[in-house]
């Protein structure tokens, strides 16, 4: 096992580069889930080459957590299906998606809807956690999303609604500091009362990422580089988790390998500089397919 | 207003063609935008997101309508198919039908054929490749005409009045600087995984009737049948470059000769 702590994006931009096998700095990779469980082409097989090399983590778009549907056809059966079974041949050292919903059973809106903090959603988020938990026989993480409006009808805070899911359903909190500040900045909260709100042992994985400015609010882009107050956020949230494995997150006008790794370079010096020589013993193990879930990594120091 | 109907209600918004009322869902808006335009953010996402897909899966279709022409249908096709799909990548199965019907492919009569072609091209991408037989199985069809030849299942077979491999070809290239086709050459392909790679052949009109007599699990000497009733030319050399081409694109998943079991 080795101390492993900085991930990136799996992209299909960069497959050329990774099918050759070269040393990279980092220690693990995101895949997309739903690029890979309805298909067997080349992307598969590239996922399973980096596979060999590398833990992986599932991060889906599709599962719609929060969507409300009747009590007696509560989660999409045929999806679970196919998503355990990428679980299964990718053995992946977490699997998450986002605390959202993307469509209902007329349509599927293909976007990270925001929900509406309030009693019912809690609820309802929660069974289907258990539902969705129980299908797959893992835990899952469940990550926030920026926002562009939230709901008049809200009746929790964003951070307090987040960790209320957690501490009742079991799950872990994927925390994508990039989302908290963009949804600070839109929605007018501090973002450093959300970071200081997240109990260290609930969180899975941190995603961070760049967003762009587009004058009449911030939209989660990941076009760009990790920003500086994203940056500080990161800091002062890994120095009450500094075991949590950390993703660089680059979707849009995605550069070259080589400057993806030096935001990955960059993160790890963060969390260096930030934790000192304070033990990591935590991190996802690299040794064999099945890599250690992240519930190890979530000891607080 | 209770979390289905609230979903429900906001979904319906998203999808509307029209820009709708947002007064009464409820929102607050992020940033400086009013409601409509917190909701317009999604409104935009989703148009964006689904055009995307589209024009991932029908590229060459994209580059003969150009932007204009190919955005204009997407545009249309989304407000009135929306997707119930988890997997982007197979929205779009009714677009074939659907662009051959719309202004912009006037005067364009092979833009329905174009663009089932990518479909079909695009879930052969995303299908399991099957295992092309070995050099022991393949020389069970020397002197056994009665053989029965399993073509893989990566494959299709493709006809069209109109030069589909030739326009297809072209979506890499410059709208500015390119060779016009004909595009009035019939197109007889069969399109193929080898490995983790598609790949397209154009075929002979005897060939295309063999192959296809192949896939319909036709012994091999109906399919020579059937290959010399088209072209009565289909001799022996055609025959040797036919089984050569099946062979070294790896068509043939397994070869079965009289009396020997089926698998």
């Amino acid at each position: 096992m080795r101390d492993s702590m900085i991930g990136v994006g799996l992209r299909s931009t960069h497959y050329p580069h990774l099918v050759e096998k070269p040393v990279t700095v980092v220690d693990w990779f995101e895949a997309v889930s739903e690029n890979y469980m309805d298909s067997e082409g080349r992307p598969l097989r590239i996922l399973e080459t980096v596979r060999e090399d590398y833990p992986v983590a599932l991060h889906g778009v599709s599962l719609s957590i929060a969507s409300r549907y009747s009590d007696d056809e509560p989660v999409n059966p045929s999806y679970l299906t196919r998503l355990r079974s990428l679980i299964e041949r990718i053995e992946p050292f977490l699997v998450s998606d986002h605390l959202c919903w993307t469509g209902t059973r007329e349509g599927n809106i293909h976007d990270l809807l925001p929900v509406p903090f309030t009693d019912e959603a809690l609820t309802w988020i929660v069974s289907q956690i258990d539902r969705v938990q129980s299908a797959l026989g893992r835990t899952i993480a469940l990550e926030n999303v920026s926002s562009y409006l939230t709901y008049e009808q809200s009746v929790y805070e964003e951070w307090d609604f987040v960790v209320e899911i957690a501490k009742r359903s079991g799950c872990k909190i994927l925390f994508d500091i990039n989302n908290v500040y963009v949804s600070a900045r839109n929605h007018g909260f501090s973002a450093e009362r959300y970071v200081d709100a997240i109990p260290a042992a609930h969180v899975g994985q941190i995603h961070l990422a760049g967003h762009t400015d587009l004058g009449t609010h911030l939209f989660d882009t990941h076009s760009r580089p990790v920003c500086a107050e994203v940056w500080g956020l990161y800091r002062r949230a890994i120095a009450r988790m500094p075991e949590v494995p950390v993703l660089i997150e680059w979707d849009e006008d995605i550069p070259a390998f080589e400057r993806l790794e030096a935001e990955a370079v960059h993160a790890r010096e963060v969390l260096n500089e930030t934790v000192g020589g304070r033990s990591r013993a935590g991190g996802v193990a690299a040794d064999g397919r099945a890599a250690p879930v992240c519930a190890t990594a979530t000891k607080t120091p | 207003m209770g979390l289905q109907a609230l979903q429900d209600a906001l979904a319906r918004a998203i999808r509307a063609p029209e820009r709708p009322d947002s007064s009464s869902l409820g929102i607050r808006p992020g940033g400086t935008l009013d409601a409509d335009g917190a909701l317009g953010v999604y409104r935009d996402g989703y148009t964006a997101r689904l055009t995307e897909a589209l024009g991932e899966t029908f590229e060459a279709v994209w580059w003969v309508l150009g932007d204009e022409g190919f955005f204009s249908v997407c545009r249309r096709y989304i407000y009135s198919h929306p997707s119930r799909e988890t997997n982007l990548s197979v929205y779009g199965e009714p677009f074939a039908a659907f662009v051959a019907a719309q202004p912009e492919a006037d005067g364009l009569p092979f833009v329905g054929d174009l663009a089932l072609f990518e479909w079909k091209f695009q879930a052969l991408f995303h299908a399991p490749a099957h295992q092309p037989a070995g050099e022991p199985v393949l020389t069970k069809l020397t002197g056994a005409p009665d053989a029965w030849i399993s073509i893989g299942s990566a494959v299709f077979l493709f006809e069209s009045l109109y030069a589909i491999h030739e326009i297809w070809k072209l979506r890499k290239q410059n709208q500015d600087d390119y060779e016009r086709p004909d595009v009035d050459a019939a197109a007889r392909l069969v399109a193929f995984k080898a490995g983790t790679e598609c790949a397209v052949r154009a075929l002979s009109h005897a060939e295309f009737a063999a192959l296809g007599a192949l896939m319909d699990e036709r012994p091999l000497s109906e399919a020579l049948e059937c290959a010399i009733e088209v072209d009565p030319g289909f001799d022996a050399d055609a025959v040797a470059s036919f089984f050569h081409t099946l062979a070294s694109a790896g068509l043939i998943a397994d070869v079965r000769v009289a009396g020997e079991p089926a698998r």
